[in-house]
Order: structure tokens, then sequence, then C-alpha cells
């Protein structure tokens, strides 16, 4: 935990070292609060190093590292997500959902390949239903555009 | 006056109106359980339907819409641990607890009938002393926002979880990213990079959805794909058990708890510009500090489910005093429900009480029965509510991911916000896996910027002078309420290691 | 097998292109030389749903299908002090189907902030709402009109406190201007919304404000606060007996304008039309009530007008934006 811990605190230091030196170009006025707590963070950072020097033990838990294949596979969430609202453009809300959920179903493990094709379908126009129809949301149709 | 709410029963009691109350509850459960759709877009969605309605009709939609959107948010709060609107956020804390314990239904049915009781008992300070309670609302002036502000803020001390240091790290992370945007005093751009959609700072409810929705569906991917691939056990949400309405005793025990909520919530509720979110914050908060079992807290206490549920319906009935009585709509719910009242010629006042009476006992009524059909809606859907467990967690996880999508989306149409919602998804996973309480971070971004706001504005009346917030009675007993809040749980901490030694 | 495949397949192309055509011969039969609208128009409203300017354009959707002859669809794009909405406004294709309501903030927004876009990438069609700026002071203050305010204000430089909607909104400009204009030292205070600023006046936390009629309108009748000084050319029908700042000798005229506009490059003819047709709305009864009920004050201008108005704020902006 030790380990972890410091680098935590170490991206919060970062963090609060950032905007306290990034705030000098603010307005007076406007620099005063976030000066304040980026100082604060700074301080709780450190404080947290000599928490965990201390008190190893305090959070009894040593299985909430997170691996390196889970860091993968939250890359491959936040990727797929990426390419989906590069496509929501092009092909509308329905379409891209549709691939989306069909994808991910695929990509962690749900491969009963007819449900998961309902499943994706269903909850997409169900959601576009919803949304779009009834509650007067207007989410991009891309290519679509004038079928509904 | 017994004449009034005779013939406003009678005005209540018609099937119009009664399927307006259905309608509204209906759809406000809906809207409010699905995160993304806020009360304030509910209302907005319907404002334009009550054009051509008769103005009580109308008015008994919005109303029926705003308590039930306010209650619903603790359904998806409780079953999927991802709050359906901001006011649920207290709700996560030991309403998903309880969901991993096997007691979802018993947490649905906890958080309908405190959110019914929150809503009867400030519609009861809303019928019978809207008047002065309005003229109370107005001793709140920027000094005492701020000392309102830093007591909530002293709050995270007792929402910390196992390490107090993670927990102010989360607190203090989460007043530094509300400083993003132009500053509410020189209106100077902080932290955009330029970037004009940085411009009022990252909205609240994408952050919200990435923290808790998003960060739960990365949760329920890799964890499933985890222990397919590896065979790894991960802790399997127990099915559905247990009655929905809880015994007659815990009621009883819940009561006195319910009660200070609720009293809480209403008088959050009436001072203008504060809201539900921080209401269930600090009533969860007064829950704890009184109660004799404060261990349970965090880990599914009844408690925990009932106190912020009473307190944030509570601010339903306590934000319509100073709109009906003053015309001052202290939040963005209420700028809404005061567009549909004027659309009408209703003019909010003293004489709204006298000229209009009718509409207005009609009103109260109405929400009266909203509430009482909060209670039945929410106790009698919770085994279908829980029926959402059953599905696969590979299965719930994209659709949870989607729905965080077009919720993120449809707050302002705009795809913007879909980008802040992965970010804070990333980012919560990460500090949820970690140790990190989330809570702490929606509680800053609340009232982080209420309280930069409020002290810039006490510096600006009393030209400099930190006098000011000392020789308010109200804004001085808050801050030493807060002071008293914030050092207790250490304390206690303390304390409870000497009696161990 | 792979045959009616391929059969599907292409049946389903050619499905396609029938649809499609069906489409563009939708928009085909004209009249007049101007085949607008053919679906429905959109409207873009950069700021949330609920109060004045929400109203403004829900109010004139409301009346719109008889009209205009299809829909107006409203869509709230808040964020940014209203430079999202905006932006998607000025880059929406010119072609009629997507208007922005436009404020004052389509000028400041520019001014003060790096956006990608100028009050001049929106082309004006009717300004339907002049809210004109009133002082206003509670009652248990040391003066109770705009005499004895300036006289105070001059004896106590920086004492009286004047709330607005929020920094870099028009009231807070108008704050300064007055204060340049009469000589005098206010302290202006920017609250969340003039909801805020109203309550903090009542509560006597604060001395006066700058805002619209339609936020202060309860307090002034229940006698809790007292109109001063208007800032408008002309007196209110709202309030008549209230002086304008002119009548003081003090040349401020401030006001929140809301109009609609198009994107730059739209076909001339459509913002002809569209000018014709929303000036039919606003002439219709119910429209009028609706907006008066809603305490919005109906300003009439046409787009030669609405412009010389914007450039007008244009100036007076890049006045405050030097200093």
């Amino acid at each position: 935990m030790f380990r972890i811990n410091g680098i935590l605190a170490g991206i919060f230091f970062l963090l609060g070292l950032f905007a306290f030196f990034y705030s000098f170009q603010f307005s007076e006025v406007a620099a005063f609060w976030p000066k304040f707590f980026a100082v604060v963070l700074m301080a709780l950072a450190i404080a947290l190093i000599v928490d965990t020097k201390l008190k190893p033990d305090r959070e009894q838990v040593s299985e909430n590292t997170i691996s390196t294949r889970e860091y993968k596979l939250l890359a491959i969430i936040a990727a797929s997500t990426v390419i989906y609202m590069i496509a929501l453009d092009l092909l509308g809300f329905t379409v891209s959902s549709i691939v989306l959920l069909f994808i991910l179903f695929w990509i962690f493990g749900y491969r009963q390949l007819k449900n998961a094709l309902i499943i994706s379908i269903a909850s997409s126009v169900v959601v576009t239903v919803i949304f779009q129809v009834l509650l007067n949301v207007p989410l991009p149709q891309g290519l679509f555009e004038n079928f509904y | 006056m017994l004449e009034v709410w005779l013939s406003a029963a009678g005005n209540v009691f018609t099937p119009t109106n009664i399927f307006a109350i259905l309608c509204g509850v209906l759809f406000g459960v809906f809207t409010g359980a699905l995160p993304g759709l806020s009360s304030t877009m509910a209302l907005a969605i319907l404002i334009p339907f009550t054009f051509s309605m008769d103005p009580a009709t109308g008015l008994i939609l919005l109303g029926a819409v705003y308590s039930a959107s306010v209650y619903s948010g603790s359904i998806s709060a409780i079953l999927l641990n991802t709050p359906g609107t901001p006011s649920a956020a207290a709700t996560v804390i030991d309403g998903y607890e309880m969901t991993k314990r096997g007691e979802s239904a018993k947490a649905l049915g906890i958080a309908a009938i405190a959110s019914g009781f929150g809503g009867i008992v400030s519609v009861i300070a809303l019928s019978a002393f809207a008047p002065f309670l309005a003229q109370q609302s107005l001793r709140f002036g920027p000094p005492e926002y701020f000392a309102l502000a830093v007591f909530g803020l002293t709050i995270i001390s007792s929402l910390t979880g196992k390490s107090p240091v993670k927990g102010l790290l989360a607190g203090v992370f989460g007043i530094l990213i509300a400083t993003v945007g132009m500053d509410p005093i020189s209106g100077y751009p902080r932290f955009t990079f330029g970037h004009p959609a940085l411009l009022d700072g990252f909205a609240l409810i994408p952050v919200l959805i990435g923290l808790f929705s998003a960060s739960q569906a990365f949760n329920l991917m890799i964890s499933s794909k985890l222990s397919n691939d590896e065979g790894i056990e991960f802790s399997q949400i127990p099915a559905v058990a247990g009655k929905v309405v809880p015994k007659f005793k815990e009621l009883l025990r819940l009561t006195p708890n319910m009660g200070r909520s609720s009293i809480i919530g209403t008088i959050i509720g009436i001072i203008p510009g504060v809201g539900t979110d921080p209401a269930a914050f600090i009533a969860y908060n007064e829950a704890k500090r009184w109660s004799k079992d404060k261990d349970s807290f965090g880990k599914g206490s009844i408690h925990g489910v009932a106190a912020p549920e009473s307190s944030n319906n509570a601010v339903t009935g306590g934000s319509l005093i100073p709109l009906l009585s003053l015309g001052i709509p202290g939040n963005a719910v209420s700028a809404v429900f005061l567009g549909g009242l004027l659309i009408h010629g209703l003019r909010p006042g003293a004489e709204l009480f006298t000229h209009s009476g009718d509409v207005v006992y009609s009103l109260f009524f109405s929400l009266f029965v909203a509430n009482i059909l909060i209670i039945v809606v929410g106790i009698g859907g919770a085994r279908i509510f829980s029926k959402v467990l059953v599905v696969k967690p590979i299965v719930l996880g994209p659709i949870i991911l989607l729905l965080s999508i077009v919720g993120s989306y449809a707050i302002h149409n705009n795809a913007y916000d879909i980008w802040v919602m992965l970010l804070f998804g990333v980012i919560g996973f990460i500090l949820r896996r970690y140790g990190f309480p989330l809570a702490p971070i929606v509680l800053a971004i609340i009232l982080g910027p209420l309280a930069e706001t409020s002290f810039n504005q006490s510096m600006l009346i009393s030209q400099d002078n930190f006098g000011i917030f000392f020789n308010r009675p109200i804004s001085a007993v808050l801050l030493i309420v807060a002071a008293i809040t914030f050092v207790s749980p250490f304390l206690s901490g303390v304390v409870k290691k000497k009696k161990v030694a | 097998m792979r045959k009616s495949f391929t059969k599907v397949i292409s049946f389903m192309v050619m499905a396609l292109l029938v649809v499609l055509a069906g489409c563009s011969n939708d928009k085909a039969g004209n009249k007049d030389g101007l085949d607008y609208p053919t679906k429905p128009i959109k409207i873009i409203n950069p700021f949330s749903a609920g109060g004045p300017a929400d109203n403004t354009s829900r109010i004139l959707a409301n009346h719109a299908k008889d009209i205009v002859g299809k829909s107006l669809v409203i869509e709230n794009r808040d964020g940014g002090g209203g430079s999202i909405g905006q932006t998607a406004g000025a880059n929406a294709k010119p072609d009629g189907y997507t208007l922005t309501l436009i404020t004052s903030s389509i000028v400041s927004n520019p001014i003060f902030n790096n956006v990608s876009y100028t009050h001049e990438d929106f082309v004006p069609i009717i300004m339907t709402v002049n809210d004109p700026f009133f002082l206003v002071v509670g009652k248990d203050a040391p003066y109770d009109d705009a005499e004895s305010f300036l006289k105070y204000a001059k004896e106590n430089p920086g004492k009286i406190s004047v709330g607005v909607s929020g920094a870099q909104t028009v009231p807070a400009f108008t704050s300064k201007e007055l204060a340049e204009v009469a000589g005098i030292d206010i302290t202006t205070v920017p609250f969340d919304g003039e909801a805020l600023a109203v309550a903090a006046v009542a509560g006597g936390h604060i001395d006066a404000l700058i805002g619209n009629y339609s936020g202060f309108e309860s307090q002034l009748k229940s006698g809790a606060m007292k109109a001063i000084l208007l800032f408008d050319s002309e007196k209110s029908d709202l309030i008549p007996d209230v002086p304008t700042a002119s009548e003081h000798g003090l040349d401020v005229v401030s006001g929140s304008w809301r109009g609609f506009a198009a994107p730059k490059g739209t076909d001339p003819e459509i913002i002809e039309f569209l000018q014709e047709k929303f000036k039919e709305i606003i002439e219709q009864e119910e429209y009028q009530e609706q907006m008066t009920n809603s305490g919005i004050n109906i300003t009439y201008k046409n787009a030669e007008e609405f412009k010389a108005i914007i450039e007008d704020t244009y100036n007076k902006y890049m006045k405050f934006a030097g200093k």
C-alpha cells in the first residue's frame, strides 16, 4: 500500500503545485481560492505519505491494487467510447450505440452472439425512443437525419 | 381554514387532477431514476404542455414530477451504486451497502417511506407557515451562506471511510475541480486553457455520472472479464430477499431521524440557492452525529438511507416557500416552476394566497397526495426495480455506460459533456479502487463555489472586514458548529483508542 | 445462399436510394421561389431551461406552428456563459433550420473570452424583447429616490453595495457605467442570478440592485423594495412613475435585449420570411398576454434596427474591455 499511496500522493502534490503556479496569472480575486486550496492539497498529499508510513495497515487491504491487466481493459473501454464519439456524428446515435454495445459485450466475454445482438439493438432503440421521441432530446442522427 | 382545504380537496379529487398526479409521479420516478435526467429537465420538458392546461392542473402536474424525481434518484443509488440525481449522492453510501447485503428491497422501501415522510413534513410547513418562514429565509445574507457552505464542507471529515487523509484529499480535489471556469466575482477564466467549453467549469451532472455511473460500469465489465478469464471470484450481489416494508419497530426507531432530517431539509429548502444536494449530506451527517451506533454508518445503516431521503424531499416543499410568498426562485427547478406560475398570470407574493387561494391550496393538497403516491409506487415497485440486479454484470455494464453517455449528452445537448463524463469515469474508477471516497468530491463540487462566492461577496460588502462572519449570530453559530463537526470525527477516534488502551 | 444474400443487399440498397430520393423530392415542390420551411426549425437557446430567456423562446415556439407552417423546436444548450450554444449556432448550416436565441452575451463573450465566433457571425432576424434595467433599493435604505441615492453615494464612497446577476453580465457593466457617469463610488456585488440578489436586498444584506422588472416585481408590490431609476430612453409602462436616468442628467441606457438570429450566409429571403412570420406571432393577443404575464417587456425591432442595437452594444462593451 505504501508504494501506491506514495504515487497517488505524488500525483496530487504535482496537481496542487501546478494549480498553485498556474493561478499566478489570474486576477487577484480569482487567484485567492485556487491558490489556497492548492496549498492545502499539497499539504494533504504529504500527510498521506506520513500517515501511510506511520500506519501502514490502516486500510487493511492489499488486493485493491489495480493490475496492469485491469488498466488495459480500462483503456479498451475508454478507447471504444472515444471511437464511438467520433462515429456519433457520422452514424448517428442509434447505430453507433448498437455497435458500441455489441463490441463491449464481445470483448468483455458475453459471447452468445444472438443474445448480444438482440440486447444491443433493443437497448439502443429503446434509449433512442425514450430520449428522442418521448423526452424531445435531439440526439445526433448523422447520415440518417431524415429517418425519424 | 377548513373550508379552504375542503374545497382544495374537492379540486384535487377530480379525475383530471388525480390523473395528472399519477402521471406526474410516474414520469418523475422514471426521469429521476435515469442518471442524467434531472428534476429541472423533467419539469422543463413538461412546461409547454402545461400552457394549455387549467392553471391548477398544470401546477399539480409539475409539483408531482418535482417531488417524485427527487425521490427516485435513490432507486439507482441503492441498486446500481449510481445516484439518479445529484441529491441522491448521499443515499449511495449506505443504500448500496444494503444492496450488497441482499437488502435492496428493504432499502428501497425505506427510501420511499422516508421520501414521502420528508415531502409531507415540508408541505405542512409550506401550507401552515409559508409567509413567516419566507421572512426568515431573508436573514440569510452572504456571510450566512459562507458559514453554511463551510459547515457543509466540514461534513467531509465524517465521510472519509478508512483513511481520513484520503477523504480530505478527495474533498480538496473536488474544491479545485470546481474552480475551473469563470470566477464568480471578476469573471476571470480559470484553468480553461482557452477552451470556451470550460468557461462555466465542469457541469455537475456529467462529473457525477462519470464518478459514479461510468466508473461502476467500468467496474462491472472489468470484473466480469477477469472472473471469466482467470476464475477470480468477485463478490456477487445477492438476489433480492426480505421484505420491502420495514418492521413497525424499525419504522418507529426511524421516526426521530426522519423527523429531524425533514426539518433540516425544509430549512435548507427555504434558503434560496442551496438546494437538495447539500441538504441530503447535512441530514446524513446529523443522523450520524446523533446516532448511538455511529460505526454502522457507511456499512448499510437504514438510518443512512432514511436521513438523506427525508431531507432531500423536504427541500421540495421548502423551496416553494420563498418562491410562492416572495417570488424568489431558490434553484433551477423553482425557476422553471415560476415560469409555470407566471404563464397563467399567477403572481407570487402575499396576494397569491388571497387572490388565487384555490389554486395554491389545491397545489398544496396535491403535494400531500403526490407524496403518499410516492410511498405507494416506491413500495409497490421495489421488487420490480430490484429485477435489475438479476441482469448479469457483463450485460449491465455496457448498458449503464450507454445511459451515462446519453445522460451526459442530454443535460446540455452537447457532446463535450460526454468527454467530461468519460474523464471523470476513469478518475472515479481509479480513486475508488484505491480507497478514496467519492461523496466528498461531490459535496465539494457543490459547496465549493457557494463558499467562494459568498466569501468574496461578504468581503465586498464589509469592505474587507472579517468581523462580518462573527458579529452576525447565524453565521457565527454555523461556523462554531462547523468547527465542531470538522474536529469531532478525529477526536472520537482518539478517545476510542485511549479507551481501548 | 451467397446469391440470395447479394440479392437481399442490393434490394436494401435500392430501397434506401428510393427513400433518400423520396426525401429530396419532398424539398422540390415550391412556390414563389422559396421552399421553406419543409421541416421543423430548431432554435438553440444557449441558456438553461427556466427564466426569462427560456420563456422568450418557448412562448414564441408555442404559437409558431400555425403561422410559420412548421414547428419550432427549442434546444437548451447551456454552458460556458452561453458560449457553447452560441458556438453551435454560429457554426450551424446556414439553411434556416437552425436559429439561435441571441442576447447581449453574443457580443460580450467574444470580447472577454476566447471563443471562435463574433457577433458578426449571426444575422439578426428580429428582436422580440427589450427588458430595461432598473435601479432598485430596499425599503429601509436611507434614500428613497434617485437624487438622495446619488447624494448619499457621493458622501459615502464605496458604502453602497449594488447587487447584479453575475460577473460580466449587462447589469454588472451598467453598475460600473452608472458609477462612472454619475461620478460616484459604489460597490458592485455579483450574485448567481438575479433572484439571489433580490433576496439579498429584501433581507437588507446589500443596499440596491440593478435588474429586470420580472425579478423584483413581487418585492415591489409588497413594498419591500422601491425602484428609483430606469435605464431606458423612455418611461416604462409597467411602473410609469420611475424616472429615467436621463431625467437626472445621467446618460445610461441599458437593458437585456433578446431576439433571434440565423448563422451568417443564410438566404436573405429566409431571413425576411422569418421576420415577417415572427412579427405576425408577436402581434397575437395570446402571445402578448403570456409574455406580459411572465413579466417580459415586448419590444419589436426589425432586422435592420436590431443590427444597429447589436452594434451599439458592441461599442459599449469595447469601451469597458479596454479598462
